[in-house]
């Protein structure tokens, strides 16, 4: 017993943090409906602002924390209510997901750009953190009591809150009918900004209460808190705070407990114990009875979805049509032309880097075009490719391009060893599962030497004949093409009709006989494969890669770029590829101007938080930044053809809000099943309807 | 199908067609090698080009190494080398990021056009093996096996890199302090972990013969997470005496506070790898006091040589930090300014190149007890010399040297044991410095 003390007791101090950031996610998602991913990011900005007041203005710990926690805090998470969450709260799962990644990159991005260069030892919240308190043979320091006093002050203010105030009342009032409570005369978006702020406030507290247990200021510190208390909410149900507050405090102390029973130099202790609050969150995902309950309850319709509209290319009238089939092969011939003779080398490997990762977003394209489900491990999936073709390329001395194709297979057969426990999972809790199964293969997998080999990486050669760059890139270009031509054939075939019609309700799809786990898989597993390829390209063009260049950052950025530029179409995973070179190179090559110098090193800094920032379009534009410009070049054009031919316009054209809503149903259901009426009916040109091109 | 068709036959043809006529072509020229022997060479100018983590995790630790190159090229050569003055075009940085470090060792060759590449510090050097294929001459700080890829790689202290298989110094430091009980706490980072793995190595090769006995090794510690409650009831509940650390300063800080609050900062001594840095030690002082270091390299103080007065005070005067990555710098800088001046006027790569590699003897100009070129690429080489400190009274001090030489040397390739050999320097030439030597115990 004293053993399991000594080490329990330790762990308290972490429980107590994991248990803040667990209520806070909870909180916002039963008030507001958003599982805020953001949450990280607030935690990240109030330690930085605490950081700079004590560390580097000098201010005293009580304004610091005034300044941090009292004041940055709700307001920030006012802000994110009042300009984004509250316009949100009848739109579906994964945009509410998506927006909240995209801040989790873009807010992060823009304070590093603001507060350049490495920040140290932050400080601690008590005013005596290296004293001492014993309590037999036990002890703690000044910061672990501090981080337990403010939980438990904390938490007894919020019982407090919910349960012997009205305002408590209201909050949890508006998590069951936003509509019932405003007819009852109660402004629901005002109950929502106060569980914002008061959200706001306890991320705050949570990234300055946890701050000092790390060496430095970093974002990646509080993402990976974020997960540990993602578990903690997920053991709650997503809905009951004492047991958030329960979960954070055990994982907290078995987490700690570990350490005193693993052996400490064995790959149990090296894995394990980093690992363990995302074995837990995979585990709680597909066997808690609260998550199975949570599934399975509600309105029978709740998953039912209007299908998508038809991609910007239907609107093509024959002439146009006509056009585009002559001047299409034209200006992939004068890309590469231009690409291969004309383009200095530095630039000619970029773009050999954006089409690669073009070949990547195409698993992104393939599994959330097509199924609507957010994946974020295809990072791993890509480096699982990358790292195969590698091993066995070298230690086994096969032809790289075999190996390519088998680094391909191992990350499909992945995809589909995640897809199968995850059958039941959708939305949100799917998303979930895979960033757990990111963090595992990062952790776990990624640092074995048969595998990723760690931070020393594996080397991935050149297929004999394609050493020179200029060979690499028309590689890089056939592989591209033939996994497009392999994602456009599967959304026209049957499995991509199956999973339209599963997107549309699953429940419906399996009354016509379709087997929703046998589609699903194989999208898992196409996409994976696809990813799996692109990622054994990507690390044949470094030539060495290593596990750092998949980790779960990664995933998120892609998923992020890929959904702003245009999930359902090849283009707009060409764009996110080449956007994702060619971003940050622009902006390097501006800040060696002397107008941008002060750009310096923190381009990459501008670079995330643009597109983190970008992802906020998703919101208005689901169909991505490509098709939306598409449709309105495309109405455009015809709307000019239609002058030139001395007809009147269509009524399409003209109609601005078929234009602003390019998706077009005329039915939206909320996150919990509610039907809301929404916008005119589209209104589609009459013209003979065309299949979607690329 | 006919519109699907056709769109898969523009899709797959064209560029499959155009891959069958043009890749012939494409092998035949742009391969994207490193541009000419002289390219980045001018009548009056030799450009170089650097590469660290400047941001990142450990920013800190490798950004500083420009700062050292420039000191040297500042104070030594001010006027460049035989008419040519050496710019630094550029100072890229790979954000810690092993694809941007390939980008970047890259953009150096193709769009910088640098002649060589002057001062790399990163924790993962994966352009090492692009610059080492297109025989770029690169110096850096040696805390990767990448330089080992090829013979046109120079680290600061020879390219040869083997954690895990060190020499028995830190056994015998061990040994030295009375210690027979030994552990080793790393992080689960490769390079923290293989450190540990060297240590455990060193001390049941070398140590068993004296009693060693290994009580702990803990390789499982999250990076940059500074809670060590259980590692200090392992040290507490083992009896261990001597504990080796393979973290980063704050990691090593965390520790020793944690031996304080347990009441076993004096029963445990502690070696550190790293944090052998004044500023280090104005922050932490009184977290280190007792606290073993080692160096192998000429302690940081005045009064053993002229090379290492001169690297201090060109730190001093241009206000940078006395560290590992600033004197690596220093010494990448020596060395490439050696080879140029001994090339004379036909300044090609690989003339520069073939120059270093004859060297058996490199010293840095009295910094490093000797580097023996013809075989530091790829071996420990001849010579393993360490120089202990001690932080005594809040300043570090050489310990266990006799008179102005501070080394303890080993036999080096394949040692045997811990017994020591002697200098393989005559100290009354090497240890030149006019100025008075600086108290040792």
């Amino acid at each position: 017993m004293t053993h399991f003390l000594s080490f329990a007791i330790p762990g308290i101090p972490y429980g107590f943090v994991y248990a803040l950031v667990a209520v806070g996610l909870v909180l916002t998602y039963k008030t507001s409906g958003v599982f805020n991913m953001a949450f990280a990011a607030q935690a990240y900005v109030s330690a930085a602002i605490y950081y700079g007041a004590v560390s580097q203005h000098h201010l005293s710990k009580w304004v610091g924390f005034v300044l941090a926690v009292v004041v940055a805090g709700p307001a920030l998470g006012y802000v994110l209510d009042r300009l984004l969450f509250r316009h949100m709260r009848t739109a579906p799962t994964v945009v509410k997901l998506i927006t909240g990644l995209g801040l989790l990159i873009g807010i992060p991005s823009i304070v590093q750009f603001f507060w350049p260069g490495q920040h140290q030892n932050p400080p601690s919240l008590s005013p005596k953190p290296n004293a001492v308190y014993h309590f037999g043979s036990y002890h703690i320091d000044g910061n672990q009591l501090v981080v337990i006093v403010a939980v438990l002050v904390v938490m007894a203010g919020l019982g407090v809150l919910f349960r012997f105030t009205a305002l408590g009342l209201k909050m949890r009032a508006v998590v069951e009918s936003p509509r019932m409570v405003e007819l009852a005369g109660i402004n629901a978006d005002r109950v929502s900004s106060f569980a914002w702020m008061l959200s706001g406030f306890l991320a705050a507290l949570a990234g300055v209460l946890l701050a000092p247990y790390y060496a430095n200021i970093d974002a990646t510190n509080f993402i990976a808190l974020l997960v540990a208390a993602i578990a903690a909410a997920v053991f709650a149900g997503l809905a009951s705070l004492p047991l958030a507050l329960a979960g954070g405090l055990f994982l907290g102390i078995f987490q700690q407990v570990l350490t005193g029973y693993l052996p400490l130099n064995s790959i149990w202790a090296t894995a394990l114990r980093p690992s363990f609050p995302f074995i837990v969150l995979v585990l709680l995902l597909l066997f808690w009875p609260l998550v199975r309950r949570r599934r399975e309850a509600g309105d029978p319709l709740a998953g039912v979805d209007p299908p998508p509209p038809a991609l910007a290319a239907s609107l093509r009238g024959a002439t146009l049509d006509r056009l585009t089939t002559i001047i299409f092969p034209i200006f992939i011939v004068a890309y590469i032309g231009i690409t291969l003779f004309l383009v200095p080398t530095h630039w000619l490997f970029l773009l050999t880097q954006g089409i690669v990762y073009a070949t990547i977003f195409l698993s992104i394209t393939a599994l959330t075009g097509m199924s609507g489900q957010i994946s974020l491990c295809q990072a791993s999936f890509a480096g699982l490719g990358a790292f195969t073709a590698g091993q066995l390329a070298t230690e086994f001395n096969i032809n790289v391009i075999v190996a390519l194709l088998i680094g391909g297979a191992v990350a499909a057969a992945a995809g589909a060893l995640v897809a199968i426990p995850t059958l039941r999972l959708r939305g949100l809790y799917l998303a979930l599962a895979t960033l757990a199964f990111a963090l595992l293969a990062s952790n776990l997998l990624f640092p074995q030497s048969w595998l990723g080999n760690g931070d020393t990486g594996v080397n991935v050669p050149r297929p004999p004949g394609f050493n020179g760059n200029r060979a690499f890139f028309l590689l890089a270009m056939a592989v591209f093409a033939v996994c497009a031509v392999v994602v456009i054939l599967v959304r026209k075939g049957t499995v991509g009709r199956y999973l339209s019609a599963m997107r549309g309700s699953q429940v419906a799809a399996e009354t016509i006989g379709i087997n929703p786990a046998r589609a699903k898989i194989t999208i898992f597993a196409l996409s994976a494969g696809i990813a799996g390829v692109g990622g054994a390209m990507f690390g044949s063009l470094q030539g060495t890669t290593s596990g750092g260049d998949y980790n779960v950052f990664f995933s998120i950025l892609w998923i992020v770029l890929v959904l702003t530029t245009g999930v359902r179409t090849v283009e707009g995973a060409v764009n996110a590829g080449i956007a994702l070179v060619l971003v940050p190179e622009l902006l390097s090559d501006l800040g060696g101007t002397s107008v941008f110098s002060f750009l310096g090193n923190r381009v990459t800094a501008l670079s995330f938080f643009l597109f983190g920032i970008g992802a906020l379009t998703y919101a208005k534009h689901p169909e991505g930044a490509v098709e939306f410009n598409k449709r309105r070049s495309l109405l455009w054009i015809a709307a000019w053809l239609d002058r030139r031919a001395g007809r009147e316009p269509t009524a399409g054209v003209a109609d601005a809000a078929t234009l602003a809503r390019g998706q077009a149903p005329a039915l939206e259901l909320s996150g919990d099943g509610q039907a809301v009426a929404d916008g005119p009916a589209p209104v589609v040109p009459e013209r003979s309807p065309h299949p979607g091109g690329p | 199908m006919p519109g699907l068709a056709s769109r898969v036959v523009r899709l797959v043809a064209l560029p499959a067609v155009l891959s069958l006529i043009l890749v012939a072509c494409g092998n035949a020229s742009g391969g994207g090698g490193g541009g000419s022997q002289t390219q980045g060479v001018t009548s009056s100018e030799i450009d170089i080009g650097g590469i660290a983590a400047k941001t990142g995790p450990l920013a800190n630790q490798y950004g500083p190494i420009f700062q050292g190159v420039q000191a040297y090229l500042d104070t030594q050569v001010p006027n460049g080398v035989n008419g040519r003055k050496i710019k630094y075009v550029a100072q890229l940085d790979d954000q810690t990021l092993p694809s941007l470090n390939v980008s970047q060792a890259r953009a150096l060759v193709t769009q910088d056009n640098v002649f060589a590449v002057v001062g790399v510090a990163t924790p993962i050097f994966a352009g090492g093996k692009y610059l080492a294929q297109n025989n770029i001459p690169t110096f850096g700080w040696n805390v990767n096996p990448e330089w080992s890829d090829g013979p046109s790689l120079f680290g600061e202290k020879g390219s040869y890199l083997n954690f895990t298989h060190p020499g028995p110094g830190i056994a015998w430091l061990a040994n030295r302090v009375g210690a027979q009980k030994v552990g080793t706490i790393a992080y689960t980072v490769s390079q923290s972990a293989d450190c540990a793995t060297g240590q455990i190595y060193g001390y049941q090769k070398y140590g068993a013969a004296v009693g060693q006995q290994v009580v702990l090794k803990d390789t499982s510690l999250p990076f940059g997470f500074t809670d060590i409650s259980g590692d200090v009831t392992q040290l507490k509940n083992s009896g261990a005496q001597f504990v080796g650390t393979c973290m980063d300063p704050t990691g090593n800080t965390v520790l020793s506070k944690g031996l304080q609050q347990a009441g076993l900062y004096n029963q445990v001594k502690q070696y550190w790898p790293n944090g052998y840095d004044q500023s280090v030690l104005n922050q932490f002082a009184p977290l280190m006091e007792g606290v073993y270091f080692e160096t192998g390299f000429v302690p940081y103080a005045h009064g053993f040589t002229q090379g290492m007065d001169s690297y201090l005070d060109a730190m001093a005067k241009i206000g940078a930090p006395v560290s590992d990555v600033t004197l690596a710098g220093w010494i990448n800088a020596d060395l490439f300014v050696t080879a140029l001046k001994q090339v004379g006027s036909n300044v090609t790569r690989q003339n520069v190149i073939n120059t270093i590699n004859k060297m058996t003897h490199y010293t840095a100009g009295g910094i490093s007890p000797g580097i023996d070129w013809t075989q530091q690429h790829s071996n420990p080489g001849p010579i393993d010399c360490n120089a202990f400190l001690q932080v005594q009274q809040g300043k570090f001090t050489s310990v266990f040297g006799s008179g102005k030489n501070p080394f303890v040397c080993f036999q080096s390739p394949n040692p045997t044991s811990m017994t020591p050999v002697p200098f393989p320097n005559d100290p009354s030439t090497f240890f030149n410095s006019t100025q008075p030597t600086p108290k040792t115990s």
